[in-house]
């Protein structure tokens, strides 16, 4: 039998202090490829979890492997992993296309690949071709945040690192990017992408990593890790023409716990058990003939899961 | 606007390999050296570097003494460790707070390739501008170069080994410490001339006493020199040059050791 394949990123029992201040806390993770979201508030680790992955810092205590690797003091590995930091940081003397080619140079690439990798990378990336001619130190927050994302890529990384990739990118700048590292990650790249944006994150994908004040709080994908909070009832919005009689018939099933009236023709089902909720309502609907127009979880979404985590 | 295709995909067995040293070290030479050239800091540098020349020209004295003194007094203890302070000391902690620092270390190029590249640009840099400073020292006095004999090509000598050697501590103090900067000031206006008060064999503590020795045989007028060699005569040349070249290789050779043990990050990335 074929012995399963070793996950891409491996942290283990990983800590880092700087001084007395604890970045991160007793980290253990296994990733495998595909697009995965690191997410948490400022100041929950997740840069830091970035460099020492990135072989920036070393841990503390524990360990960080990156394709089996130790990323730290190993620019072999480089060849294979891309990473684009969070620091607005350019070389701003040098255009974009002459800054991505020295970052692929550096990578072992012969001028003339350098250069036609750049010029497909900066393209990929969404920055117009009128603006290579210009130093990258003129260059917008957006456009320079688009060089950083192209020399991260243009060597065709196996692992990929991007810390808050998204920022000061325009809504459609958002747009594109995160349809280019989709792109990447059904392309085989397996990409970790830190934000503190949660809806950001759930619109690029849903296999998320939360963080919390230096601790790794969950993992997963949004559902699966709503679905481990079982001490906090899930909440379905139902809104339709006589709210007050579908909640009294709803209050008579052993799934529901409570319905709440919340005005404007909509109630507030809450119940702990919400793969017997969702057909109880919808059975009960249609034997009593109500007119529904919206019904939505609002727990659903990863701000009320981080919500409730960061609560608990 | 519709996305661009990515490049595409490396096939199996074609990524490149990863630079040697010193394929590293040239890519980061070329660019350090184009940066440096256009920075402000090499402008400042060169502005105070061109303080010998102007006082060259000011004074037009034939009297060979001005010109010895502008150059054992003012270009080798004053304005070649400024140099040498200013292009050496933040080789890496500039980089650092600036960010660029972790592009570089997220390439195949080793962290030590990355300090030969930027060390050969500094010293490429400075000794141009060391040079230049002292032709043109030479070239608008009014002293006749003949006058000087043998001190002129001492002097040259001085300058193509002190500056790798001030270089050398200063790369070192700005690989240990985050504010190399203030700490090459203290070792070049506060050691060094410490140093040269001392008597005796102290006097070989510091940079400052080889490149002397280096001068004092071959200069016609002795009086720029005045306590520099108490109870320490100048050490001969041979051991001079043997001395300057060590300092230079060993402050790289420990800075090359010590660099991929240390992190180096901005003073206030803690997220």
């Amino acid at each position: 039998m074929t012995p399963p394949a070793p996950p891409l990123l491996e942290v283990r029992g990983c800590s880092r202090w700087y001084g007395p201040v604890i970045a991160l806390n007793s980290m253990n993770l296994a990733l495998g490829p595909g697009l995965t979201a690191l997410v948490g508030p400022n100041g929950a680790g997740k840069s830091t979890l970035l460099r020492l992955l990135t072989g920036e810092i070393r841990p503390s205590a524990g360990r960080v492997l990156v394709l089996g690797e130790d990323p730290w003091n190993n620019p072999g590995l480089f060849r294979r992993v891309g990473y684009c930091p969070e620091q607005d940081a350019l070389y701003e003397e040098m255009d974009a296309p002459g800054f991505v080619s020295y970052m692929m140079r550096l990578r072992g690439f012969d001028p003339a690949a350098a250069r036609t990798r750049s010029e497909a990378a900066l393209a990929a990336c969404g920055l117009p071709a009128e603006a290579w001619g210009r130093k990258v130190g003129g260059y917008s927050k957006g456009m320079r945040q688009r060089v950083r994302i192209a020399q991260a890529v243009a060597h065709d990384p196996e692992v990929l690192f991007l810390d808050e990739p998204l920022t000061g990118l325009d809504p459609v700048g958002r747009r594109e990017l995160r349809t280019l590292f989709r792109s990447l990650a059904e392309r085989g790249t397996s990409i970790l992408l830190s934000s503190h944006v949660l809806h950001e994150v759930e619109a690029t994908t849903d296999r998320i990593l939360l963080l919390h004040r230096s601790r790794l709080l969950a993992e997963g994908t949004v559902q699966e890790i709503r679905d481990l909070l079982d001490e906090h009832p899930r909440s379905v919005e139902v809104s339709c023409d006589r709210p007050r009689d579908l909640a009294r018939s709803l209050l008579a099933h052993a799934a529901v716990e409570g319905v709440r009236v919340a005005g404007d023709g909509t109630i507030v089902v809450q119940s702990r058990d919400p793969a017997a909720l969702y057909p109880a309502i919808v059975r009960t609907v249609v034997e009593e003939g109500h007119a529904v127009t919206r019904m939505e979880s609002p727990d659903d979404d990863l701000e009320a899961v981080f919500r409730y985590l960061v609560r608990g | 606007m519709t996305p661009s295709p990515l490049p595409p995909p490396l096939p199996p067995g074609e990524r490149p390999e990863a630079p040697t040293v010193a394929e590293g070290a040239g890519q980061i030479l070329v660019r350090q050296l184009a940066a440096s050239l256009r920075g402000k800091r090499f402008l400042v540098t060169c502005a105070l570097a061109g303080l010998a020349p102007l006082l060259s020209l000011l004074v037009r004295d034939p009297d060979p003494v001005v010109l010895e003194r502008l150059v054992v007094l003012l270009l080798l203890p004053f304005l070649l460790p400024l140099v040498a302070v200013s292009l050496g000391s933040g080789l890496l902690y500039d980089e650092a707070e600036e960010g660029t620092l972790t592009f570089l270390f997220a390439t195949p190029v080793s962290k030590s390739a990355v300090v030969l590249g930027k060390w050969a640009a500094a010293l490429v840099s400075g000794w141009a501008v060391g040079f230049v400073s002292l032709g043109l020292t030479f070239a608008f006095s009014a002293t006749p170069l003949e006058d000087l004999g043998p001190f002129v090509r001492a002097s040259w000598l001085a300058v193509l080994l002190g500056f790798p050697a001030y270089l050398g501590v200063f790369t070192l103090l700005g690989t240990l410490f985050r504010r190399g900067f203030l700490a090459g000031l203290i070792y070049a206006y506060g050691y060094e001339l410490v140093v040269w008060v001392f008597p005796g064999s102290a006097k070989r503590l510091s940079l400052g006493y080889f490149l002397r020795s280096l001068l004092e045989p071959h200069a016609p007028d002795k009086e720029p020199f005045e306590g520099a060699f108490y109870l320490q005569p100048p050490d001969p040349e041979g051991v001079c040059i043997i001395v300057l070249l060590s300092v230079a290789l060993l402050g790289l050779a420990i800075s090359l050791a010590i660099v991929p043990r240390k992190e180096f990050r901005a003073r206030n990335v803690q997220g």
